[in-house]
C-alpha cells in the first residue's frame, strides 16, 4: 500500500483531523443557516459536500465507525437534496445530533481510542428520515410496525429492494459450490460495493474479476460475468471463490481504493448453515436480511462496522487495529503540534525579510574587513609615528645645541618642518576611512533594527488567526443554550475577520463562552419578562470585535436586563468583599461581579452560576495580558468589554531599577509614574499611602516584597503606578530605566509560584530581567487588605 | 512555543519510487502524447523513479521492452496510438514476460477496452486525465503487491 493511505501516517492524520473540524465546522454552520431558510439549496449542498469528504476522508485513515456513520448521514442529506423530505426543527435537531456524534467519534480517534458512546439512536432516526418517515423518540427502540417492505430509497447499503432478490442464491446453488470446491479450500462470498464516483465506475466489477482469477477458483458472479462486462455500472458484485486464501488475504487482495468502496467475505458454510434456522419462505440468507432491512438499524450498524474498509490498509484485523492505535496513542499526542493555515503571501513576505537580513549579514562582514583594514593601517601608521617619535627624542639635544650655538631659530622651524611635517597629517587617512566605516556602520545597524522589527512583525503576523475561529462556535452554542432555555435570541457577530495571535485565541474561547452563556442566562430576559418590560420578544446578543492599536477589543453585549447596582453592592458587602461604608461608584459596583464568589443569580441553573464565576474569566483573561470590564445599565443591558494584546511573546515594558535588579513592568498595566520625597508617604492603618491629586493610591515597595537590599536614602523615590480596572496600586522603586520591546521568556515550573512574577526577559546587554505580574500583585495587596478588615471586624 | 512542532518535517517519507534498497524503479512510457508521456514522467520522476525510456506506439513499446527486459519493472501503457493500439502491444508484453507489470492509461468512455486489458493482465487502470495522487497510488500499489 502506498504511503498515502498508510493509517498511521501522522502527517496525514494531522491533515485529516484539520480538515475534519472545518468540514464539521461547516455542516454545522450550514444546517443553521437552513434551520433559517429551508429552502437555502447552497447550505445544503455545502453540507452535502462537507459530508461526503468527510465520509471520504475517514475511510481513507480507516475510520470505519465515522464513515459509516456519515454515510447514513449522508443518505439523509441526499434525501433533502432531492427535495423529498421538507426541513423543519426536527430534521435539525437530528442532523445537529449527528454532528456531536461526529464530533464525538473524531475526538475518541485523536485520543487514540476509537468512540464507544450509542448511536444507535440517532443513526436510527437518520435512517427513518431518509426513508421519508417521520422520527422516533430517540430514547425508544424501533416500534415494531414499521412498514415491512423497504422504501424504494437506498438503504445505508445502496441495496434496493429488487437486487436483494438477484442476489439471493437458493440453497441448492450453495451446495454445488461448495462440492466444487477442492480439499483445503473454502467457498466465500465476496460481497464487493464499488465506488460510484469512480469515473470509470463500470470497470470495477471486471477488474476485481481479473484479481480474483489469481486468487482461487471463481464459481460464479451476482450478476453475471456478461453482464459485468457490459458498460453499466454494478454498485455492488458479489464473488463466490474457492479458495485456500484467509478472509484477510481476500479482502487485500480484492481491495483497490477509488474503485471499491466496501469488501464483504463471508464463508459460504457460514450462510447456508444461517439458512436452515430460517423459515422457509424467506428465501434470502439471514445475514442478508439483517443488513438490508432498513428498520434494524443495531444490525445495520455492525454489518458497517464489520466490514472492511478497502481504502485503507485492509489486512489488519479489527481488535490488532484498535489495539495498534491505542498503544500508539501517547507519542501522538505528544508529537502534535496544533496545525496553522497561513496565507502563503505572508510566508513570501517572511522570505523576502529574511533575505533582507541575509544582505544585512554580508553588509556586516563587509564592514568587518573594513575595520580590520583600518585596524592595520592605524598600526603602519603608529609605527611611523614611533619611529619619527625616536628620532625626535634621540635628535634633540642636537637641536638643543644648534639653538644654543646660535644658529637661526627661523631655519631651525624649517628644518623641523621638513624632517616631521608629516606627522601631523599621518593619521589623516585613517581617520577618513574610519569615519566613512563607522558611517555605514551606523547605517546598517539601521537597517537591521528596521529588518529586525519588520522580521518580529511578520513572524506575528504568521500566528494571527482571524477570530471568526472562535466566533463561528457561537451561533450553535446560543441556538442549544436559547432553546433550554427558552428564549429568543438573536445573535449578531461582529468584524470576525481581526486577527489575533493564535495562541490567544486558543485561550480565549473559554472566557468568551463564559460571557455569552452569562449574558444568556443571567441578561437576556425570557419572552413574556422582555414583552412586560416593553422590549422586542427577540433578545439581542452581539458578539463583537475589533482592533484598537495593538489592542484587540472583544464586545460581548446584550440588551437584558442588565446589572442591578445595589443588589450587587448588598452581595458584596455580605460576602465581606466590601466594607459596608465604602462608597462605590457604579464602575466599580459592576466590576465586583468578577469576584471570587460572586453570582448575582439567586440560583444555580445548569448553564451558569455553578460557583465557577466572573472571576475565572477576569483570571484567564489577565492570564492573557488583557483587561474585561463591564458596563451596564438597568434594563438596558450589560456589556462585557475585553481587550487583549495582540500577541503574547513580545510586550512592551518599563524596565525600573530596585537595589541592583532590573524589573520590566508591562507597560499596558503602568497608569503612570511619579518622583516623590519621602515625606510625601503617609501612613494610614499601618498603610504607606500617598495622594495622586484627588486619589489615595497605597503603596509597596518592591525592595521589601523581593527582600533587596537598598539604600533608603534617596532624596527622591520613583513611584510607578499601574492598576487593572478600578485597582491602582503604586509600586516604588529606585528608578526608572525606560521603555522596551521585551521578549517573554517562561519561567521553569519551579519559579512560577514566586507571586508577583510573570515571567523572564533577557535585556540588550544580556542580563536577565524579571517581569512584574501586576494583577497578581495587586490580588496580593488587596488580600492582605481584606485580611487585616476582617481581623478588625473580629476584633 | 515549540517551535518544532509548529514546523513538521516533510522529507521523512520515503519517495514512492524507490525500492527499499534505495534503487529507483524503472518505468517504460508507452504513449503518443508528447504531452501525457512528459506529465507521467514528471509525475514519476518527481517521487524518484526512473523513467528508463519512451515509445511513442504499441510497436516501438513491445520492442523497447524486449530490449530492456529484465531491467523494466513496469510499463505504462496508451490505449489508442498508432500502428499498434494499446491492447495488442499488452499482449505481446505479457506473451513475451508473464509477470510483466502493465499499467494502462486510458481515457474516458473506453470501458470495454480497459476492461478487455484487464481480462488480459494489465495490472490496473489509470484514468485520463492524470490525477497525480491517484497516477502514484495505482503505480505503487502495482508495484508493491
Amino acid at each position: 500500500m502506498s504511503d498515502y493511505l498508510d493509517p498511521n501516517n501522522e502527517e496525514l492524520l494531522k491533515d485529516f483531523y484539520s480538515e475534519a473540524q472545518m468540514q464539521v465546522e461547516a455542516m454545522e454552520q450550514n444546517i443553521l443557516a437552513l434551520e433559517d431558510d429551508p429552502a437555502d439549496q447552497d447550505a445544503i449542498d455545502e453540507i452535502f459536500r462537507a459530508a461526503h469528504t468527510l465520509k471520504g476522508g475517514s475511510a481513507t485513515v480507516q475510520m470505519e465507525e465515522l464513515s459509516s456513520f456519515t454515510h447514513q448521514l449522508e443518505d439523509l442529506l441526499d434525501v433533502i437534496r432531492s427535495g423529498r423530505v421538507r426541513i423543519d426543527g426536527e430534521q435539525v435537531d437530528v442532523l445537529l445530533a449527528s454532528i456531536d456524534v461526529i464530533k464525538s467519534m473524531l475526538e475518541a480517534r485523536q485520543d487514540g481510542s476509537t468512540y464507544d458512546g450509542d448511536y444507535s439512536a440517532i443513526a436510527a432516526n437518520l435512517e427513518v428520515l431518509a426513508n421519508g418517515g417521520s422520527m422516533m423518540p430517540t430514547s425508544v427502540s424501533p416500534p415494531p410496525e414499521l412498514p415491512s417492505t423497504p422504501s424504494p430509497t437506498p438503504s445505508s447499503l445502496g441495496l434496493s429492494a429488487g437486487e436483494l432478490s438477484s442476489h439471493a442464491l437458493s440453497e441448492y446453488e450453495m451446495l454445488e459450490m461448495a462440492e466444487v470446491a477442492k480439499e483445503g479450500e473454502s467457498v466465500y462470498r465476496i460481497r464487493v460495493h464499488f465506488d460510484e464516483s469512480n469515473p470509470m465506475n463500470s470497470v470495477g466489477g471486471i477488474q476485481i474479476f481479473a484479481r480474483m482469477k489469481d486468487l482461487g477458483q471463481i464459481l460464479r458472479t451476482m450478476p453475471d460475468f456478461d453482464a459485468l462486462y457490459e458498460d453499466v455500472y454494478h454498485p455492488v458484485v458479489d464473488y463466490f471463490l474457492s479458495t485456500s486464501k484467509s478472509e484477510e488475504e481476500l479482502i487485500q487482495g480484492v481491495s483497490i481504493s477509488d474503485v471499491t468502496t466496501e469488501v464483504l467475505v463471508s464463508n459460504l458454510e457460514n450462510l447456508s448453515t444461517g439458512a436452515e434456522s430460517l423459515p422457509p419462505s424467506v428465501p434470502s440468507t439471514p445475514t442478508e436480511v439483517a443488513v438490508e432491512k432498513p428498520q434494524i438499524p443495531e444490525e445495520d450498524l455492525h454489518a458497517d462496522v464489520s466490514a472492511v474498509n478497502s481504502q485503507g490498509d485492509a489486512a489488519l484485523p479489527k481488535e490488532t487495529e484498535g489495539s495498534k492505535s491505542s498503544s500508539k496513542a501517547p507519542s501522538k499526542r505528544d508529537g502534535g503540534g496544533s496545525i496553522l493555515r497561513v496565507d502563503s503571501q505572508r510566508i513570501d513576505n517572511l522570505l523576502n525579510l529574511v533575505s533582507e537580513s541575509v544582505i544585512n549579514k554580508a553588509t556586516f562582514n563587509q564592514i568587518s574587513s573594513q575595520f580590520s583594514e583600518i585596524q592595520n593601517e592605524f598600526s603602519s601608521a603608529t609605527v611611523v609615528f614611533k619611529e619619527h617619535l625616536k628620532n625626535l627624542s634621540e635628535a634633540f639635544p642636537q637641536w638643543l645645541d644648534a639653538l644654543q650655538t646660535g644658529r637661526p631659530a627661523k631655519e631651525l622651524k624649517e628644518e623641523f618642518l621638513n624632517e616631521y611635517g608629516e606627522l601631523s597629517s599621518q593619521y589623516d587617512r585613517f581617520e577618513a576611512d574610519f569615519k566613512s566605516t563607522v558611517a555605514s556602520f551606523k547605517n546598517t545597524a539601521a537597517n537591521l533594527g528596521r529588518n529586525t522589527s519588520d522580521l518580529h512583525e511578520a513572524i506575528l503576523r504568521i500566528r494571527m488567526v482571524p477570530i471568526s475561529q472562535i466566533f463561528s462556535r457561537f451561533p450553535r452554542l446560543v441556538r442549544d443554550l436559547s432553546k433550554s432555555l427558552d428564549k429568543k435570541i438573536d445573535l449578531i457577530i461582529e468584524g470576525e475577520d481581526t486577527e489575533l495571535d493564535k495562541s490567544v485565541t486558543e485561550e480565549l474561547l473559554d472566557p468568551l463562552m463564559h460571557c455569552v452563556r452569562n449574558s444568556l442566562d443571567h441578561g437576556i430576559e425570557t419572552v413574556d419578562e422582555r414583552r412586560k418590560a416593553g422590549k422586542d420578544g427577540m433578545g439581542r446578543l452581539l458578539l463583537k470585535a475589533s482592533n484598537e492599536g495593538n489592542m484587540i477589543v472583544i464586545e460581548i453585549a446584550d440588551d437584558g436586563a442588565g446589572i442591578d447596582v445595589d443588589k450587587v453592592r448588598q452581595k458584596a458587602i455580605d460576602r465581606g468583599i466590601i466594607h459596608p461604608s465604602k462608597v462605590l461608584t457604579d464602575i466599580e459596583a459592576y466590576n465586583l461581579i468578577f469576584e471570587p464568589g460572586f453570582s448575582t443569580a439567586g440560583e444555580v441553573t445548569n448553564i451558569s452560576g455553578r460557583g465557577v464565576g466572573l472571576d475565572v474569566v477576569r483570571k484567564q483573561i489577565e492570564k492573557l495580558n488583557g483587561s474585561v470590564t463591564v458596563w451596564s445599565k438597568l434594563g438596558e443591558g450589560t456589556r462585557f468589554t475585553i481587550k487583549l494584546p495582540l500577541t503574547l511573546a513580545i510586550i512592551q515594558g518599563l524596565l525600573v531599577r530596585v537595589g541592583t535588579e532590573v524589573y520590566a513592568i508591562p507597560i499596558t498595566s503602568v497608569v503612570e509614574s511619579h518622583r516623590i520625597k519621602p515625606e510625601d508617604i503617609n501612613v494610614i492603618d499601618n498603610y504607606e499611602v500617598f495622594n495622586v491629586r484627588e486619589d489615595v493610591i497605597s503603596l509597596l515597595r518592591l525592595n521589601k516584597l523581593f527582600r533587596i537590599d537598598t539604600k533608603d536614602d534617596a532624596e527622591y523615590n520613583f513611584i510607578v503606578i499601574v492598576g487593572s480596572g478600578d485597582k491602582k496600586m503604586g509600586l516604588m522603586v529606585d528608578s526608572l530605566i525606560g521603555e522596551e520591546d521585551v521578549v517573554i521568556k517562561p519561567l521553569k515550573d519551579r519559579y512560577t509560584n514566586s507571586p508577583g512574577i510573570a515571567g523572564a526577559t533577557i535585556l540588550g546587554d544580556g542580563t536577565v530581567s524579571l517581569i512584574i505580574d501586576v494583577s497578581q500583585l495587586l490580588e496580593l495587596g488587596v488580600r492582605t487588605e481584606q485580611e487585616a478588615r476582617q481581623n478588625r471586624i473580629v476584633q | 512555543m515549540k517551535t518544532t512542532s509548529d514546523f513538521p518535517t516533510i522529507n521523512e517519507r520515503t519517495p514512492d519510487g524507490k525500492r527499499e534498497d534505495g534503487a529507483p524503479y524503472r518505468v517504460l512510457v508507452v504513449d503518443d502524447s508528447m504531452f501525457v508521456t512528459k506529465q507521467i514522467g514528471q509525475i514519476l520522476t518527481s517521487e524518484g523513479f526512473d523513467v528508463v525510456a519512451t515509445a511513442t506506439d504499441g510497436l516501438e513499446g513491445v520492442e523497447k521492452y524486449k530490449e530492456l527486459y529484465p531491467n523494466v519493472d513496469l510499463v505504462t501503457m496508451d490505449i489508442t496510438m498508432p500502428r499498434m493500439d494499446g491492447v495488442s502491444a499488452l499482449e505481446k508484453i505479457v506473451e513475451f514476460d508473464k509477470e510483466a507489470r502493465v499499467v494502462m492509461i486510458s481515457a474516458l468512455g473506453k470501458q470495454d477496452l480497459v476492461k478487455k486489458s484487464l481480462m488480459l493482465g494489465a495490472r490496473n487502470y489509470i484514468v485520463k486525465p492524470l490525477d497525480r495522487k491517484k497516477v502514484l497510488e495505482r503505480v505503487v500499489s502495482v508495484l508493491k503487491s
